[in-house]
């Protein structure tokens, strides 16, 4: 695998307008300097080399004039400044995915109906009636958490709590759901209705 | 390969037709935003993934969309089904009876049929995963504009379970990226494929 930076930076600390106003020497100023700083002086290291810093250094240097590259001040630099990788020490930007374990989850009929098995994953919007409980199978219910579970294992392979909870919670499923076998009477049921799109009312009864 | 289990993840008890619904409701089945998007989008993503646990989820993710395209496409029969003439004459719904009468078909609401454009698959990990990210979020808000559009509570319920749903997948996708960021070298943090990395200099 290659070493070589190839990438960019996401630097939102962008370059700040010059705050100092006047013909002040910029090497007084606080903030970074940039071209339309309205100084006349061209900025100095101060830190006791003199040298004239001919551009702005766009790194995080710890000199507190920030140094160009070849400015001669040997100040110790608690981090050494390495030109293969100019972002080196800066932090990009990052998606935060909060962390969550088995600590606040539903029990599986629960789940179901809300539509997760974690509690802090359960993000209603504002006004959301309660649902009265819509007509559902006990297969069913196991089969939502046993699924909602696999999918926290993709990302948790190791959580020892979760893989207790995925054997009892199979177990459970195959009790309920049992064995589907279409070809009972001498014939291949398969085809035969209610498909899943043409439902029954409540409990069992005909549409 | 694939199988198919004969129930619905859960149920949809439409009792009230409702063309207007559905001509908005058919976004999540073929739109840009919708399941057919989403589930092709994950499945196709998987082949390029570098790592086991991504292949796994990718692949569950995307499994489970087609489950949710199975009920939206419930939804969509459910709300056409039995329509009286006069519905059918509404002005939404129109155009597309006259393409595909009580058919499902997948489109945008727009009437604009569905498109692969409206998914990418890149091939990098990091990338792929933002997308996913992006498309769970773009689900989510669609279900909850179409919340704000129903009425009929057993049109709600479903909307509802579909939209948490979207959440759930987002939080998984996050912790996937995280697994995929905590294992780069700090230095490649954003920037290299690693599936095209090679000792090039050695050519």
């Amino acid at each position: 695998m290659r070493n070589d930076y190839i990438g960019t930076s996401i630097d939102g600390d962008a370059r700040a307008a010059c705050p100092c106003r006047s013909h002040q020497p910029c090497n007084t100023c606080q903030g970074r300097i940039n071209a339309n700083c309205g100084c006349n002086n061209r900025p100095t290291c101060n830190h006791g080399c003199g040298k004239p810093v001919d551009r702005p250094c766009d790194n995080d240097c710890t000199c507190q004039q920030r140094p160009h590259d070849d400015c001669t001040c040997n100040n110790d630099r608690p981090q050494p400044r390495d030109n293969n990788y100019p972002c080196h020490g800066r932090t990009p930007a990052m998606v935060y995915a909060q962390h969550h374990d088995l600590d606040s989850i539903y029990c599986a009929e629960k789940a179901l109906l809300r539509g997760t098995l974690f509690g802090c994953l359960d993000k209603p919007m504002c006004n959301e009636r309660c649902n009265d409980g819509a007509c559902t199978s006990q297969c069913q219910v196991d089969k939502f958490a046993l699924w909602e579970l696999r999918l926290y294992l993709n990302t948790h392979p190791n959580d020892q709590k979760a893989l207790a909870l995925l054997r009892k919670l199979t177990e459970q499923m195959e009790q309920d759901c049992g064995c589907a076998c279409y070809s009972d009477c001498n014939r291949w049921s398969w085809p035969d209705g209610p498909w899943p799109w043409e439902y029954q009312h409540c409990c069992g009864k005909e549409a | 390969m694939f199988v198919y289990e004969k129930e619905l993840q859960y149920p949809v008890r439409i009792r009230k037709p409702d063309q207007r619904m559905a001509s908005v409701i058919i976004s999540q089945y073929g739109g840009p935003d919708g399941e057919l998007g989403a589930s092709l989008r994950y499945l196709s993503q998987r082949y390029s993934m570098p790592c086991n646990e991504l292949k796994g989820l990718l692949t569950d993710i995307g499994t489970e969309e087609l489950g949710h395209l199975e009920m939206v496409g419930s939804m969509i029969h459910q709300l056409t089904r039995d329509l009286t003439d006069c519905q059918i004459q509404d002005s939404a719904f129109a155009p597309y009876f006259t393409d595909h009468a009580l058919g499902v078909y997948p489109q945008f609401a727009s009437g604009q049929p569905y498109h692969a454009a409206a998914m990418a698959v890149k091939g990098d990990p990091i990338t792929d995963l933002h997308e996913d990210l992006a498309a769970e979020q773009k689900a989510r808000t669609t279900y909850e504009n179409l919340i704000l559009l129903a009425d009929d509570p057993d049109v709600i319920d479903v909307l509802r379970f579909l939209r948490a749903r979207e959440i759930v997948h987002y939080q998984r996708f996050a912790e996937a990226l995280a697994m995929v960021q905590d294992r780069l070298n700090e230095k490649n943090f954003y920037a290299f494929n690693p599936m095209l990395q090679c000792d090039c200099k050695n050519k």
